[in-house]
């Protein structure tokens, strides 16, 4: 039985520990929730990750909000949610009143450029390993390079990206399947 | 005043922030320098980055970073709350809609087509960040080296362990 607080202490640690902004959040959580603790499945995170992109916001934000409910319900969504956000909030406080001047000196600079060199090779990980059970068509691979086409214009909403790559992959899969196309919709 | 104001313009942000970190700052360099000019453009080049510099999502430090700036703990507060709130709603009435209408087979078939654009939305984050953040051929090493290390077979190293050695060896490599 997961605690409400084993939920809260893994998304807050995560959260207070994890430089690189949302997606690096989302790939150290991924190896606490399915590699350390066995909480979620991999369809069930890829499922719920898919969900969090889709909705606007912050990814990580909505990803706490999903997969908090699947493991505890309403109780386990807030603990999951204020798990993510409480370390930025206070982080964040905290430098605005005491830590300004510490970014600006080289040392920090440098600290960070390499911590962000490191989180590219950890993005690229988690995007390649999360992506192999996503795409299983040679239609899909294409589908995706477009989308990621499209969503790295400059100044184009990433959103066109979704919904257009998304609508044409479901007319695709609707016509694979003329049966199930035609009987179900509504 | 100012508080209501503040909310008002980080619960636009968070219902209009699609794809991440980077659009949510796209939002609040509109809404926030442009229309309000509650911070001036180097104040909001300041934050960017501290919000990348802090752990946790970019979009909820900025949120956070810019209501302190604005009007203090109480501004902070404020804007972190609007920022999530629309996350909030919209998480639940998509559960709520997901569980009424499970049993049809388009919600099913849907969910997969939404998936090859998500690979395609993360995989243009990752680009993106790359770009930014791989800047020199120390850099390409960092990264390679990191993805190596968590492709090792049966061997699960901590990411966060990776991210604070990686900060160490650039203070030896940019530090000095």
């Amino acid at each position: 039985m997961i605690t409400i607080s084993q939920i809260f202490i893994t998304y807050f640690r995560v959260g207070a520990l994890t430089l690189g902004g949302g997606l690096a959040m989302i790939s150290v959580l991924r190896h606490e929730l399915i590699a350390k603790r066995g909480w979620i499945g991999e369809d069930d995170f890829s499922h719920e990750l898919a969900m969090a992109t889709t909705l606007p916001g912050a990814m990580v934000v909505n990803f706490s909000l999903f997969s908090g409910y699947r493991l505890r319900g309403v109780p386990g969504a807030a603990a999951a949610f204020l798990g993510a956000v409480l370390p930025s909030f206070i982080s964040i406080v905290l430098i605005a009143i005491f830590l300004f001047p510490f970014f600006t000196r080289p040392l920090a600079a440098a600290f960070l450029r390499g911590a962000s060199a490191t989180v590219a090779g950890l993005l690229a990980h988690t995007a390649f390993t999360m992506c192999k059970p996503m795409i299983t068509r040679a239609s899909h691979i294409t589908a995706a390079i477009i989308a990621a086409l499209i969503a790295m214009i400059p100044n184009v909403n990433p959103i066109f990206a979704l919904i257009l790559v998304s609508a044409a992959v479901y007319r695709m899969s609707a016509n694979q399947n003329p049966a199930r196309g035609r009987n179900d919709k509504p | 005043m100012t508080l209501l104001n503040l909310l008002i313009s980080f619960l636009i942000i968070g219902a209009g922030a699609f794809g991440g970190g980077y659009s949510t700052i796209t939002m609040i360099e509109h809404e926030i320098v442009t229309v309000h000019g509650w911070i001036t453009s180097a104040e909001l080049s300041d934050l960017i980055a501290i919000a990348q510099m802090t752990p946790g999502p970019i979009g909820v430090n900025a949120a956070t970073y810019t209501g302190y700036h604005v009007a203090g703990f109480g501004g902070a507060a404020v804007a972190t709350f609007g920022f999530t709130l629309p996350s909030i709603i919209f998480c639940f009435t998509l559960i709520r809609l997901f569980s009424r209408f499970s049993s049809l087979p388009w919600i099913a078939v849907l969910k997969k087509s939404v998936q090859p654009a998500v690979v395609g939305l993360i995989l243009a984050a990752v680009l993106t960040y790359g770009r930014a953040s791989i800047t020199d051929l120390y850099a390409v090493i960092l990264a390679a080296a990191t993805f190596t290390a968590l492709s090792i077979p049966n061997k699960k190293i901590h990411p966060v362990l990776l991210i604070l050695c990686g900060g160490i060896a650039g203070i030896f490599i940019y530090g000095f």
